[in-house]
């Protein structure tokens, strides 16, 4: 795999370079396939809401996110909005227009996994850390007053290779940590199923 | 007497002139739709306060798309132009981002009362005592990784149904994506930024036209590409071409009657005198049309400019009068061309006044134009040429003279006979050609005339964005707001199953946006029924420990809505409390969605094209009514004047009213109601050339027919220039004008002269 520099995008030393730990880029036309577990801890909860599954993140395109515990359901999140289903019926469809904050969000989220953050560096402050096998993001809002990013605090990204963990600490103290596993990068290659998810959304 | 009658007019002459001048530098306001041609009595009523409501909103907006192949730059540049047009002051408001605080001033308006709110998808589900669908939903979207809900939420709402009921609002601008604070839509490698907003002041005023145009020009970047639309693009297009169109076929028709006049002649006297009389006709009557309409409509204006080719009809008679030996001075010459002259104005004037008589306001314009500018030139020929006029006659006719009086022999010679049966003959077989072919059309969007490049412009914004313009709504009526909505509601599910089968793309009502309190009680009764029994499971499940904050029964009123931000569509939906609108998008088969809703109480299809087809249709029936009339209106001053004659004098007129529609016909033009208005001036134009032939002696028969062939061609020319225009109604009026004075022109001796 080509490895390329773009967090110089995100200042990072020069010097150091040679040494660190860099994340894997993922261009258009390859994919991301993995497993995830999420945590969500909510403030006013007895326990934290857990989830797992696996996904597919297809760069440019969009990310499907299919859990099966505790319950399965598949979401699939695009530049043009949330579809969610359950049992194969759509249950909930959000367009961005409708949510200022979801274009966004899905640009974080899909620019962290794809461990090419540079599209972010607009948007939030970055914090870099890194040593010879693993390395560490922090992306802060620059703008306080953004009010599509006005609910979260920072957000860590964390990995080796390629993208591990993602945590989205919100401002009322909320904190969403998604980990992944078992990620394999090649073509992209989506299955019909797959296919017809994201076209269903795209805009 | 006369001298005294010569020094008012002079004085009136200059005050129209001040005035014309005054108003043009306060700054015209131009009328340029069609639609305003048409009569205010059928624009009454509620549908008329509705339809108006949704146009007014409609016409002060302006949407364009700045196209980039960089994101970012397309960002930028419809970030930069929001801010120019803002700092610009000619816009009220802009919207090129999601107003986030309109967008909490939302949630903060229907917070309150979620217990009435209930998406249709959702009320359906509880509707089927699927209950546990909702919680599924819920449990989803609480743990989706787009991190739905917090305790606050869950504790207000706790199936979520207001994030559905909000997702479900049918809002504008349904492809369009924030992107960085820039609503954008990404297609074919290009990102368009989108910029709306709504102007301050008139689209219709030229100062704001000309305004705008030059803030476009020095605010839209060099290297995007601009999609434009909005009722000030249409009507600044509409005012451009018809005043370029007004000058320049204004001024081809001033040349060619210039050099047609010099030709016959060779004097320029005529010419200057002409001019005079035109000038004065004109200024008489834009200043008439401007004090008592306070605006100009531009097809008025075309047509003013075209009165050239009808004004100057009394100064050629007079001209003509040169060629005459026997009157060597003005006086003498004014004596022998002024009972014709008189007539004929009198006649036109009948002729115009019938339009008058139509409720129309832009033929009323037209008609008072007209009747204005051709009695200023009537006046201005009889006190002033014989002042001004001190010229004797002109000896070199005595050829030209003899010929034209072929034009008299080829209607009265015994020997032409067959020549003249040849000639009759043939129209009637060019009329019964064209017979079969004789279509009307009613078509509004026919007649409108629309730029194609602003059209194109449009249809590809509407693509873009999915926001298509509403051309069809529907009316609902209710004794007062909550019947109205109940209404709806009844008519709501129609809708849907119309837009399931594709009979159209979307709609918008009101009652989707503040639900009747009859609907809103039974929504809150049917969450208590069906959902309250398994809030304590759900709520278990997922650990929520903050207790739950039951909403207050307060229902949402209509009232209540916001009249600005994302809202402000639906206020304008609601123009009286018992009347709404149900904006339809996309409609594809008006005919199946009608019977789709046929019986539907209290609910009326609008398609605002198809009634203005209707409209137009109707009145065009109506101006036939108006050409029949305005015969019978001129019979009293014929039959005065020529006793069992009048049949004759009528009958070149006659004709050509009765041939030149199918003769059109012939050249696949379709008979509109603007044909049929050209017909009432045909006649009245066709009973000027008779009327002129009728009062003339045989000695000077060579010096009228010179006279009517100098008017026909300049009324030819002036009015052909018309059947150029791109404004299909001035095109349609033009052609049958052509066809039809062609015809009165040919056929005008048969009116026979004056007994000698």
């Amino acid at each position: 795999m080509r490895r390329r520099a773009l967090l110089l995008a995100l200042a990072l030393p020069a010097r150091a370079m040679a040494q660190e730990a860099r994340p894997e880029v993922l261009r258009e036309g390859q994919q991301l396939r993995g497993r995830f577990t999420q945590e969500r801890r909510l403030q006013g909860f007895a326990r934290p809401l857990r989830s797992e599954g696996d996904f597919l993140l297809l760069p440019g395109r969009g990310l499907v996110w299919r859990a099966t515990v505790p319950f399965a359901s598949t979401m699939v999140i695009t530049p043009a909005g949330i579809l969610q289903l359950l049992e194969g019926r759509e249950a909930m469809r959000l367009p961005a227009s409708r949510m200022p904050g979801l274009g966004q969000f899905y640009q974080v989220l899909a620019g962290a996994m794809s461990g090419d953050p540079s599209s972010l560096g607009q948007v939030f402050a970055t914090g870099w850390q890194a040593d010879a096998t693993r390395w560490q993001l922090t992306l802060t809002p620059r703008r306080a007053d953004d009010p599509a990013l006005a609910s979260i605090a920072s957000i860590v990204v964390s990995g080796a290779r390629l993208v591990e963990a993602v945590e989205v600490r919100k401002a009322n103290g909320d904190a969403d940590l998604m980990t992944f596993h078992d990620q394999r990068v090649g073509p992209a290659a989506p299955d019909a199923a797959e296919q017809a998810l994201l076209t269903q959304l795209s805009p | 007497m006369r001298r005294y009658a010569a020094w008012c007019w002079l004085a009136l002459v200059l005050f129209a002139a001040g005035y014309v001048g005054l108003r043009v530098h306060a700054g015209l306001h131009l009328q340029s739709s069609v639609l305003a041609l048409l009569p205010r009595a059928e624009r009454d009523g509620v549908a008329d306060l509705a339809q108006q409501r949704v146009a007014e909103a409609g016409a002060r907006r302006i949407v364009l798309l700045l196209g980039h192949a960089e994101p970012a730059r397309a960002r930028a540049a419809g970030q930069e132009l929001a801010a120019a047009l803002t700092a610009s002051g000619l816009v009220r408001g802009v919207t090129a981002g999601v107003d986030q605080a309109a967008q909490q001033r939302l949630g903060a308006l229907y917070l309150p009362h979620r217990a009435g709110l209930l998406a249709e998808a959702d009320r359906a589900l509880l509707l089927a005592g699927q209950g546990q669908a909702l919680v599924d939903r819920a449990r989803a979207m609480l743990f989706s990784p787009a991190g739905f809900g917090d305790a606050a939420l869950l504790a207000r709402d706790p199936f979520l149904l207001l994030p559905g009921f909000f997702t479900a609002l049918p809002l504008p601008q349904s492809r369009l994506a924030a992107e960085d604070g820039q609503l954008v839509v990404h297609e074919g490698g290009l990102t368009w930024a989108f910029v709306s907003a709504e102007l301050a002041g008139d689209s219709f005023a030229l100062p704001v036209q000309h305004a705008f145009a030059a803030f476009f020009a020095a605010h839209l970047p060099a290297d995007v590409q601009v999609l434009r639309t909005g009722a000030l693009f249409y009507a600044t297009e509409g005012a451009r071409q018809a005043m370029e169109e007004s000058s320049t076929l204004g001024a081809v028709s001033l040349a060619a009657t210039v050099a047609m006049i010099l030709l016959v002649f060779r004097r320029i006297r005529p010419i200057l005198l002409a001019m005079l009389d035109i000038g004065v006709g004109i200024t008489v009557a834009t200043a008439f049309c401007l004090w008592w309409f306070q605006e100009l409509h531009t097809v008025a204006v075309l047509f003013g400019a075209s009165l050239i080719g009808v004004a100057v009809d009394y100064s050629l008679q007079y001209f003509a009068a040169y060629f005459d030996p026997a009157a060597p001075t003005a006086t003498d010459r004014l004596r022998r061309v002024i009972p014709g002259v008189a007539i004929g104005l009198g006649t036109t004037l009948i002729g115009y006044c019938t339009l008058l008589l139509a409720p129309f306001p832009g033929l009323q314009q037209i008609a008072a134009f007209s009747c204005c500018g051709l009695i200023g030139s009537f006046l201005t020929v009889w006190l002033w040429y014989p002042r001004l006029d001190r010229a004797g006659p002109l000896p070199h006719g005595g050829p030209m003279l003899a010929r034209l009086q072929g034009h008299w022999a080829l209607w009265q010679a015994p020997g032409l006979r067959r020549w003249r049966l040849g000639v009759l003959a043939l129209l009637l077989l060019a009329a019964a050609a064209g017979l079969p072919r004789l279509h009307a059309d009613d078509n509004v969007q026919n007649m409108q005339g629309m730029p194609p490049e602003l059209k194109r412009q449009e249809a590809e914004i509407q693509r873009l964005t999915g926001n298509g313009g509403a051309a069809q709504f529907l009316l609902v009526h209710g004794a007062d707001a909550e019947a109205a909505l109940q209404a709806q509601e009844a008519v709501l599910p129609r809708l849907a199953e119309a837009q399931a089968h594709g009979l159209l793309a979307g709609y918008q009502a009101p009652a989707q946006f503040v639900a009747s309190v009859a609907r809103q009680r039974e929504n809150a009764a049917l969450v208590a029924r069906v959902l309250a029994p398994l809030l304590p499971a759900w709520l278990a499940e997922i650990g929520l420990d903050t207790p739950p904050q039951p909403p207050t029964a307060q229902p949402l009123l209509p009232a209540a809505l916001p009249a600005d931000g994302p809202l402000a569509l639906v206020r304008a939906l609601m123009p009286e409390p018992g009347t709404h609108l149900v904006l339809l998008h996309g409609v594809t088969d008006l005919a199946a969605l009608r019977a789709a809703l046929a019986g539907a109480p209290g609910v009326q299809l609008v398609s605002l094209a198809d009634d203005w087809s209707a409209l137009f249709g109707v009145y065009r029936r109506q101006a036939l009514w108006l050409l029949g009339f305005s015969v019978l209106l001129m019979l009293p001053l014929l039959g005065w004047r020529y006793r069992w004659a009048t049949p004759r004098v009528l009958a070149p007129s006659l004709a050509a009213v009765l041939l030149a529609p199918p003769i059109a016909a012939l050249f696949g033009l379709a008979f509109t109601f603007f044909n049929a208005m050209a017909l009432v001036l045909v006649l009245s134009i066709g009973v000027d050339y008779a009327v002129f032939c009728r009062e003339t002696p045989a000695e000077r028969r060579g010096v009228t027919a010179l006279a009517i062939l100098l008017a026909a061609v300049s009324t030819t020319l002036s009015f052909g220039m018309l059947a150029a225009s791109q404004v299909f109604a001035v095109q349609a009026f033009g052609s049958t004008m052509l066809i039809g004075i062609g015809i009165a022109w040919l056929l005008a001796p048969l009116a026979g002269g004056r007994p000698t």
